[in-house]
């Protein structure tokens, strides 16, 4: 007699298309434990496939974790990830410099609290890139809020040994983080005001002036609000500097309830064509973005808001609440990713809409931009399940 | 007894006065007005310290002790996250055959409701109480229904034959309940009535009540059924059992508090008809209904059902309650129509279903007369007077009460009825009246399916350009094409206009797939008024081949597109309340002024200054704010009359008086809170940290109960999960045609959901214990079928202990008594989930059957576990250090392995592996510490890895027939077994006698260097120099012949006959003395005989003349 089989169809891979939110992807699979295929990786561009960061986060990812199993075919426009336990441990990689080492920090931070050992990560690559994150905004902007979630924030820390800028690198950052059981379910509906604004302006390989330059400028953009306003300068020379030369203006604003909103400006890199760029812009650019950061409001700056709901599914079965600002199209797309991996859906309601809004719209009080997001969603009673009981 | 002696009198009892009580305290008073008091004033000094503690040990002992207590009561909270509406508790009837359990199962439904089953068949829920339902599950005496019904039940009603005691399965089945998490256990006694005596009966009683006891715990509840008649249990007992469940209560349970789980009640094949009258063996698609229970259960999610296999859930729909709860009006007990009893596998009733809903006959088991009402759904069901096809072709579309209708006919297709999301807000159909036996969402959902092939994208958005929300804004600006709703549109607008201020719908941009694709699809488009404002370099680039992390600057709501002039006045004040300077709304504008009162306070003592307030500071002192901005200045304004006034009461602190009675009024609200502390159980101090917990998570309880309150259920699910309590119906496809042909109702059919992370296989480490009742010990590799999870599956398990230095060291059987590490492969299951495993489930073995328990440890893909490798060589080639080794291993490749290893000889010489040689293959370059010999052994020792073989099939016994039982894969031994087969011996591994040559010491020689060197006393001593005659010597000695002196001839000769005589006369001497010896033997031999016949006489006489006196004295 033939003799039936268990049917198993719990662990088919979940199909996805484009390079882009490549690394939201890697981490929620590995995450969640489902198998993916990323197809059409710049098939129609001329030099198709996978590029040589994404190959080196893969690699990233298999050495943190166990039992990863990736495929990639012949012209690379097609990746398969069957992702292992996650065992973090001590790690160093050199990420090159054709992406910010925030590139790899990202999914290195959602997947850190769940491995087996306590992630030590060093990385090696460019610090600071225009247009891109910077290590110091993940160090103010995403840890602050990562730490929310978690009991005892002892062990995270994210180190900056050297700076590297574009295109020469040198940089190395040194990530650790400790390893909880389960995050904490979090509320949190008041951004507070802000109190203070602090900044860092950093010169690695050119004269410290052009700092100050860029310092008198920022504070001008900055002035009127409060005056609580220290901008420090941080000169790096020879080998904390890195490989090349340029500055840049990283600053920061604390409110009274700890919420951080960040911003950043750097100089071109060398050797690129463009405009030239004085100094003064650079702080203005910093300045400006850092207003634009408060006026989006929430309690978490917007680069950081795809940790914050990603820590928020990742929670237990209860609920969490957090207000947001303006969701950008990044975290929009976390959220659907969430959605496809998690099965987690969240009640995203329009702050204007809600009590306190309307409280503060009548109060006509001035706040920045009216749509804030209150994420308010259930956690989907995440484990960690890396976790080694003895 | 004794008179009274005359002298002494007798004594009475003396007259006691009362030295408390009313009176007296009267008479005290009296007397100390009137002065006259006789008694003393009590001693100041005596009784002291009679309420103290005397001894400081007992008093240490006391707190201690009193501490104690106190922390025991205290158990870990827990987020309370039980709905609102909780689901039937599931009793579970277990125990042996011929128990009794269908006949108290029988009894107990008769006791809820009148009319008797015919049949009973699976679950049955039954509305017992106001509160309460429960859902009776009779349990077969198999040990998979076991295993499954311990996970779920929260009630267990273990059946035991009194006049047998208990048996295997009733340990088993408590054993099994202890590690899948203990549900309350409530024993109960049956078949009294066949031990015919009261007293044994009373004895059985009490030896079976301790020995549960001992199983579950010290006053566990047993208990008794004491009769039955015609076949059936007495009423009274069968109520009192009632009882018990109905105030029975439960603690959570970790693992049904986080997973959600389904007992099913009732089971469909939706497989199309068609395609199995094509082939009966397709994998068919069906349905199972049930109750959620434990945690939330999401759409699509994994879910493993036990006894079929892991599966995704292809659809959940919540239905209308089959047991509703009666209405919440104040009466003390449930009436007959409201003793709901709902059993679809015992066939009751017709059940008429629907896709989202159920609609029951109960054939008259709660209607008696006929003019009782009926159940509502099937009254409105005969009302219905024409056909949902009719009411399909005569439907009309009002989008508001009382407006044109804007859908006349649903035939056309190309006119949308409604969208989903159109209803988020406000229901756009008005409410039919003759709709009422459906529920208005059936019947739009319906259409929505009807419609949803003819649906066409334009018109989808023309109804959404009409909603009047600012979505519009969002959504294609595009003026709608002028059709016939647009006066419609316009008066919704009007009416449905909440606020000035614009709304974004962030769930919809969110979520919407719509959306997802539209902006895939329209990027062709000027997309840029529209939802996404991608910028883009490359125009024909989508999103999704955009490069990655660049688009966390993009807001795809705000038009911060149009980069803003933060140099603008006007846009810089937009912002301005987001600082401190700026205003505050009340309450936090109050929350600073405590701040900043306390800080003033403080201001005059030390200069501790937060950086938070520094800002405030140089507000004051410099003022560097502009003056544009009125408001912000008045703010400002306020916030130094702030200051001045926090100035000034630090002034008045020095104002001694007030602060006096300041200082008195804080004194007595201290006092005050002290002791509402102390009779305040929750403000304990030594409490605090556990108090400041517990409401910690009872917050976080009562905002996971309200945060979805207002939203209307299909959103609530869609976020939260189907809660607990509700009833649904799961699809699910791809199941094999086995599951439907083999169908039995009387087993339980779980689902149980799966975290994520669940669904995969892995390597599960686990502590694991052989059962001390299981009468064998557990060898590696050997199949074992484990119920862990949701999960019973079978896998082959690796023993292993763990090292001091954490290796896994391997180990061929499981340890007698100890715990053991196993590893297998096997689904990932969450750290601290207790599992079990026993051998077989097909066939009945004697004794205990669950062999092993334990719970998991960790979770990987691969783990090491380790064995000790020796391997031996000998050396073939020495040169000084360097020797070459022949016999360690038997291929080049195996041997470069090895390269770099530390090796031994026998007499502790160490060395290393240099380089494995290519001829002869197998041979390898080594060096050591020391020249070895060439009869030196030398050991490579090393670890090994065992390989953890990757087998793991789940039990699949719902896929099996109850003839052909699921065996999975048998051990070795087992099939040896019923194969009649010997294990085959190596003729190698045969014992054989060991042949020892015994040890001979080598004599000691001492060099003769050393021996010169050696002082006397220590040197060897030989005796005489004894020097070996060389062979001349030796052999002139042979051939040379001595010739005595006459004179020593003659004493030589004396010498040998006096040798002789001595001789002779010796051995005359010792026959002679052997002959005396002898005689004087047989002397002693023949007295001792003599003796021992004149004893034996003696003591006959002796006896003789005893038993004569003896009997003389008797006949006298």
């Amino acid at each position: 007699m033939p003799r039936a089989n268990a049917p198993n169809n719990v662990a088919e891979e979940l199909p996805f298309e484009g390079p882009n939110f490549f690394r939201l992807r890697v981490c929620y699979a590995v995450l969640s434990g489902r198998p993916i295929v990323v197809s059409a990786i710049r098939e129609d561009e001329d030099n198709p496939g996978i590029r040589d960061c994404e190959s080196k986060l893969l690699s990233l990812i298999e050495k943190i974790t166990n039992g990863t199993k990736i495929e990639i075919n012949s012209t690379g426009t097609r990746v398969t990830l069957r992702p292992g336990m996650i065992t973090g441990g001590c790690v160093t990689l050199n990420c090159g410099n054709d992406r910010c080492l925030s590139y790899f920090l990202e999914p290195l931070i959602l997947i850190s609290p769940f491995c087996k050992q306590a992630m030590r990560i060093k990385l090696l690559g460019v610090t600071n890139a225009p247009n891109e994150l910077s290590v110091d905004q993940i160090k103010t902007g995403w840890l602050n809020v990562y730490n929310r979630f978690i009991l005892n924030d002892e062990a995270l820390d994210l180190k900056i040994e050297r700076r590297g800028l574009k295109p020469g690198g040198g940089g190395v950052v040194i990530f650790s983080a400790p390893v909880v059981r389960n995050l904490r379910p979090l509320i949190r509906e008041k951004p507070g005001k802000v109190c203070k604004i602090r900044g860092q302006a950093f010169v690695t390989k050119v004269s410290p002036s052009l700092a100050h330059r860029a310092i008198d400028a920022a504070k001008k953009t900055l002035r009127d609000y409060i005056s609580d306003v220290y901008i420090t300068v941080d000169q790096r020379k020879g080998d904390a500097g890195g490989n090349s030369p340029g500055y840049g203006l990283f600053l920061y604003a604390e409110t009274t309830e700890g919420v951080f909103y960040t911003a950043e400006a750097i100089s071109r890199p060398k050797g690129e064509n463009g405009d030239p760029i004085v100094p003064e812009d650079v702080g203005t650019a910093a300045g400006v973005a850092l207003l634009e950061e408060i006026a989006r409001g929430g309690c978490c700056d917007s680069s950081s808001q795809v940790l914050a709901s990603t820590f928020m599914a990742l929670g237990e079965k209860d609920v969490s609440k957090f207000l947001m600002g303006p969701l950008s199209t990044y975290t929009i797309h976390s959220l659907r990713h969430l959605q496809q991996f998690f099965l987690t859906t969240f009640k995203i309601d329009d702050f204007a809409a809600l009590d306190a809004g309307k409280k503060a719209l009548e109060a006509d009080m001035r706040i920045g931009d009216p749509h804030k997001a209150l994420l308010t969603g259930v956690g989907v009673g995440f484990k960690n399940l890396n976790k080694i009981i003895i | 007894m004794a008179p009274p002696d005359g002298k002494e009198k007798q004594k009475r009892k003396e007259h006691r006065v009362h030295s408390k009580g009313g009176k007296v305290t009267k008479k005290k008073d009296r007397e100390k007005k009137d002065g006259t008091s006789k008694v003393a004033p009590p001693e100041v000094n005596r009784a002291r310290k009679g309420y103290t503690f005397k001894s400081a040990n007992k008093a240490n002992r006391a707190v201690r002790r009193a501490a104690d207590i106190d922390e025991k009561k205290k158990h870990i909270p827990y987020v309370d996250r039980t709905s609102t509406l909780p689901p039937p508790i599931i009793v579970a009837i277990v125990g042996p055959s011929k128990v009794g359990k269908t006949t108290l199962l029988r009894g107990l439904i008769k006791n809820y409701v009148r009319g008797a089953l015919s049949q009973i068949k699976g679950p049955v829920t039954i509305v017992t109480n106001k509160t309460r339902r429960v859902t009776f599950i009779e349990v077969k005496n198999d040990i998979n229904h076991m295993i499954d019904v311990a996970k779920i039940a929260d009630l267990v009603l273990l059946m035991v034959d009194a006049s047998y005691g208990f048996e295997m399965e009733h340990f088993e089945f408590l054993n099994i309940c202890q590690i899948h998490g203990m549900p309350r256990v409530l024993g109960i006694l049956n078949h009294l009535d066949c031990v015919p005596k009261l007293a044994k009966q009373r004895k059985i009683k009490k030896q079976l009540k301790h020995r549960f006891w001992t199983e579950v715990y010290q006053g566990c509840k047993m208990f008794y059924l004491s009769k039955i008649t015609n076949e059936k249990y007495l009423t009274n007992d069968v109520k009192n059992l009632a009882r018990f469940i109905s105030v029975m209560k439960f603690r959570p349970m970790p693992w049904r508090d986080a997973h959600p789980y389904i007992l099913c009640d009732r089971f469909e094949d939706i497989t199309d008809p068609e395609v199995i009258k094509k082939n009966d063996k397709t994998d068919r698609a069906i349905c199972l209904y049930g109750y959620m229970r434990g945690a939330q259960l999401k759409e699509h999610s994994a879910v493993h059902v036990p006894g079929i296999g892991d599966l995704r859930v292809a659809s959940i729909t919540s239905l209308a309650d089959p047991c509703p709860f009666p209405d919440k009006t104040k009466r003390r007990g449930l009436n007959e129509k409201e003793k709901i009893i709902y059993a679809p596998f015992s066939g009751l009733g017709g059940i008429v279903y629907d896709k989202d809903a159920i609609y029951i006959d109960t054939k008259g088991a709660q209607s008696f007369s006929k003019n009782r009402k009926r159940n509502e759904l099937v009254e409105a069901l005969e009302n219905v007077k024409v056909g949902i096809d009719d009411k399909m072709q005569n439907v009309e579309l009002r989008l508001l009460a009382n407006s044109k209708k804007a859908v006349t006919n649903v035939e056309d297709g190309d006119v949308e009825m409604d969208d989903e999301e159109d209803n988020d807000d406000y229901s756009l159909i008005d409410e039919d009246e003759e709709f009422d036996g459906m529920s208005e969402e059936d019947f739009k959902s319906e259409d929505d399916e009807e419609n949803e092939s003819g649906s066409d994208e334009d018109d989808g958005e023309e109804l959404f350009k009409k909603r009047p929300t600012t979505d519009q804004t969002l959504v294609n600006a595009i003026n709608a094409p002028d059709l016939n709703l647009s006066d419609v549109a316009n008066r919704a607008a009007q009416l449905y206009t909440p606020s000035k201020t614009t709304r974004i719908n962030w769930n919809k941009i969110v979520y919407d797939e719509d959306n997802a694709t539209k902006e895939e699809t329209q990027e062709n488009d000027e997309l840029t008024a529209g939802l996404f404002t991608i910028k883009r370099k490359d125009k024909a680039k989508t999103l999704y081949s955009q490069e990655d992390g660049f688009c966390y600057r993009q807001f795809p709501s705000t038009s911060t597109a149009t980069i803003n002039n933060w140099e603008d006045s006007e846009q810089r004040a937009t912002i301005s309340d987001c600082f401190v300077t700026g205003k505050w709304d009340e309450e936090a504008a109050e929350k600073k002024k405590l701040k900043d009162e306390l800080r003033g306070a403080k201001h005059g003592d030390d200069d501790d200054d937060d950086d938070v307030w520094d800002a405030f500071d140089l507000d004051e002192e410099g003022n560097p704010l502009n003056d544009d901005d009125e408001d912000m200045n008045e703010s400002d304004e306020d916030h130094n009359d702030e200051e001045e006034e926090v100035d000034g009461e630090a002034k008045e602190d020095e104002d001694s008086e007030g602060k006096n009675e300041d200082k008195s009024e804080n004194k007595k609200d201290k006092k005050k809170m002290r002791l509402r502390h102390l009779f305040d159980p929750d403000h304990d101090e030594s409490n605090e940290y556990f108090n400041n917990l517990k409401a910690e998570l009872e917050d976080q309880a009562k905002l996971n109960r309200n945060a979805f309150e207002g939203l209307e259920d299909q959103d609530r699910e869609k976020i939260e999960g189907f809660r607990a309590g509700v009833y649904v119906r799961i699809e699910f496809s791809g199941i094999p045609y086995e599951m439907v042909e083999h169908f039995d109702a009387t087993s339980p059919y779980i689902i149980g959901g799966l975290l994520t992370g669940e669904q995969n296989i892995g390597v599960v480490q686990v502590r694991l214990k052989r059962h001390r009742w299981f009468d064998r010990i557990l060898k590696s590799r050997d199949p074992l079928i484990i119920s862990c999870g949701w999960r019973r599956y079978q896998t082959l398990v690796i023993y292993s202990m763990q090292d001091h230095n954490m290796r896994q060291r391997f180990l061929k059987y499981s340890p007698e008594h100890m715990h053991c590490h196993a590893t297998f492969w096997g689904p990932i299951t969450s750290q601290n989930t207790g599992f079990l495993a026993v051998q077989s489930v097909a066939d009945r073995i004697k004794g205990f059957r669950i062999c092993a328990s334990g719970v998991v440890l960790n979770l990987d893909r691969n783990h090491q576990v380790v064995k000790k490798l020796k391997l031996i060589g000998t050396p073939h080639e020495i040169h000084k250090k360097t020797a070459f080794m022949k016999g360690m291993f038997t291929s080049q490749i195996e041997a470069a392995k090895f390269e770099g290893a530390t090796i031994r000889t026998v007499s502790g010489i160490r060395g290393e592996i240099k380089k494995a040689i290519p001829r002869p293959p197998g041979n390898v370059r080594c060096t050591f510490e020391d020249k070895i010999l060439m009869s030196d052994i030398v050991f490579l020792r090393t670890w090994v890895t065992v390989p953890i073989p990757q087998f793991y099939t789940s039990v699949i016994d719902h896929l099996m027939t109850p003839e052909n039982k699921w065996e999975g894969m048998r051990t070795v031994g087992k099939i040896r077994h019923e194969l009649g087969l010997k294990p085959e011996t190596k003729k190698d591994s045969d014992y054989r006698e060991v042949e020892r040559v015994e040890f001979r010491a080598p004599t000691l020689k001492v060099p003769k260097k050393l021996e010169a060197e050696l002082p006397y006393r220590l040197k060897p001593k030989h005796g005489p120099m004894e020097t070996k005659p060389t062979k001349e010597q030796s052999f002139i000695a042979k051939h040379t012949a001595v010739i005595l002196e006459p004179e020593d001839s003659k004493r030589e000769r004396l010498m040998n006959m006096l040798r002789t005589l001595h001789k002779e006369s010796e051995t005359k001497d010792k026959v002679a003395r052997d002959a005396a010896k002898e005689k004087h033997r047989k002397e002693v031999e023949e007295f001792e005989t003599k003796r021992a016949r004149n004893i034996k006489l003696h003591k006959k006489a002796i006896c003789r003349r005893l038993s004569k006196q003896e009997q003389s004295k008797k006949s006298n």
